[in-house]
């Protein structure tokens, strides 16, 4: 198995950020004192800085469970014990707004990764205490969040184009599930991240900004500030209430 | 006036909070910790009863053993208005000596009555917020963790089980209902009276309410 040796580049940090998008690391790091780069590689990038007064790592995963998995392994095995997702997703259920941010509570295994972790039949949970973290941050930051369970796929263009996918049926039968049961978002990370979490016995949570691909069609996408200020206040939070 | 198939209760005594009591336990202390209490269905292993708590609205039903029963009870409530419901059971421990009692943060979906309502990769989750007013009212004294929900509970198991979490929290889920469940030590008999009051209120805050 291809292993990431973080090691000593993460200096002790405990609490991680964890963007897919190798771009939005910069964004997160601006909100980070005593920046420091450790890695950049294709889809990963990462620096590692300082929020209140904690070492946190900033690290993006790429897209999908696969290699989110690989590098949140890479960082627990180095001692990180606090995973915060911070990433885009498309709306789900009936009235799930565009730019509007979801703070996960779960997530639907929808995805192969977790099945390596934990038998099918354990749910993918965020840790309490970063769902309360996200929600104290999001009360400081007056940011209207919504609360609720995320769907995690492997498929992007099952989720955009599911009559281009051989299985229609079964996608869209199961997306029908899903909006009936009030899913908010779909991403591809979360439930891997939230699975290992369970598995290892650290804590794991996700920020997700809606940015339909589709839906959006007409809007103009005002970035993700919001997001970052949210998932580093998140972390600020988790700091303060782990003193 | 339509009373409900299996509660036998009128569908207008249903209001928005309700607590159900799992076999095995006494309702005694929540139901004398309710002002204008009233019995106002008795069939099968039903039997409900109203009350008010500080002016507003309680059911306390008390259900028989197992999520295929309980759903019945929990879809006939919903059905008639109930939207805060919480469930509360036992712990069946590993350890039997535990003695603390659980706000489940999940379930593992060992039974086959969530599994008609989601596929099994949907998360079997309470209401954040409401269990989040039983978890901090209950402090220190207890536990925050995932439980299997079984069908049949084994004699060996690795983590604690219970009879109906998962199978709650996912029709809650597909009712779009605010569900949490509350395990108590298998010795329990009747739920301490701090205790009844902190679910009264948790079911009685409005929609939303966060500790």
């Amino acid at each position: 198995m291809m292993r990431l040796d973080l090691g000593t580049a993460i200096d002790g940090s405990g609490y991680a950020l964890l963007p897919g998008d190798p771009g939005r690391v910069a964004r997160l790091a601006e909100h980070l004192d005593a920046v420091v780069p450790i890695i950049e590689h294709g889809p990963f990038v990462a620096v590692r800085g300082e929020l209140g007064g904690r070492s946190v790592v900033v690290s993006s995963t790429g897209m999908g469970g696969p290699s989110t998995m690989l590098v949140a392994d890479a960082l627990g095995a180095a001692g990180v014990h606090t995973f915060l997702r911070v990433g885009g997703g498309g709306p789900v259920a009936v009235g799930v707004q565009f730019e509007r941010i979801v703070v996960a509570t779960g997530a639907v295994r929808h995805e192969g990764s977790s099945e390596h972790l934990l038998a099918s039949s354990w749910p993918a949970v965020a840790h309490p205490s970063v769902v309360e973290a996200a929600l104290v941050a999001a009360g400081v930051l007056e940011l209207d969040v919504q609360v609720g369970v995320v769907h995690t796929k492997d498929s992007f263009f099952g989720e955009i184009d599911p009559s281009s996918s051989p299985v229609e049926d079964e996608l869209l039968a199961a997306w029908t599930a899903w909006c009936r049961l009030g899913v908010l978002a779909s991403e591809m990370e979360a439930a891997p991240l939230f699975a290992l979490a369970t598995a290892r016995g650290w804590r794991a949570g996700a920020v997700v900004k809606i940015n339909d691909v589709t839906a959006g069609a007409g809007k103009q996408w005002s970035g993700d500030e919001d997001l970052c200020a949210l998932a580093c206040a998140t972390v600020r939070a988790l700091v303060s209430a782990d003193a | 006036m339509t009373e409900l198939y299996h509660l036998g209760v009128e569908e207008s005594r249903v209001p928005p909070a309700a607590v159900l009591v799992e076999h095995g336990l006494s309702s005694d202390t929540l139901r004398e910790s309710l002002g204008d209490g009233e019995v106002v269905g008795r069939k099968r292993e039903f039997r409900s009863a109203s009350g008010t708590l500080d002016g507003r609205a309680v059911l306390v039903v008390d259900v028989g053993l197992g999520a295929p029963s309980t759903v019945i009870a929990l879809e006939e409530l919903v059905r008639a208005g109930a939207r805060r419901i919480v469930w509360v059971g036992r712990r069946r421990d590993p350890d039997p000596r535990s003695s603390q009692a659980i706000v489940p943060i999940g379930a593992i979906r060992s039974d086959g009555t969530s599994r008609q309502y989601a596929p099994l990769a949907y998360p079997a989750l309470p209401d954040f917020r409401l269990s989040s007013l039983l978890r901090e009212a209950l402090g220190q004294q207890g536990e925050t963790r995932l439980v299997e929900t079984t069908d049949v509970l084994g004699d060996h198991p690795s983590v604690a089980q219970d009879l109906c979490s998962a199978a709650m929290f996912v029709v809650g889920a597909a009712r779009g209902v605010d569900v949490a469940t509350l395990l108590l030590p298998e010795m329990s008999g009747d739920v301490e009276v701090p205790l009844a009051r902190t679910i009264l209120h948790a079911v009685t805050a409005p929609e939303g309410a966060a500790p």
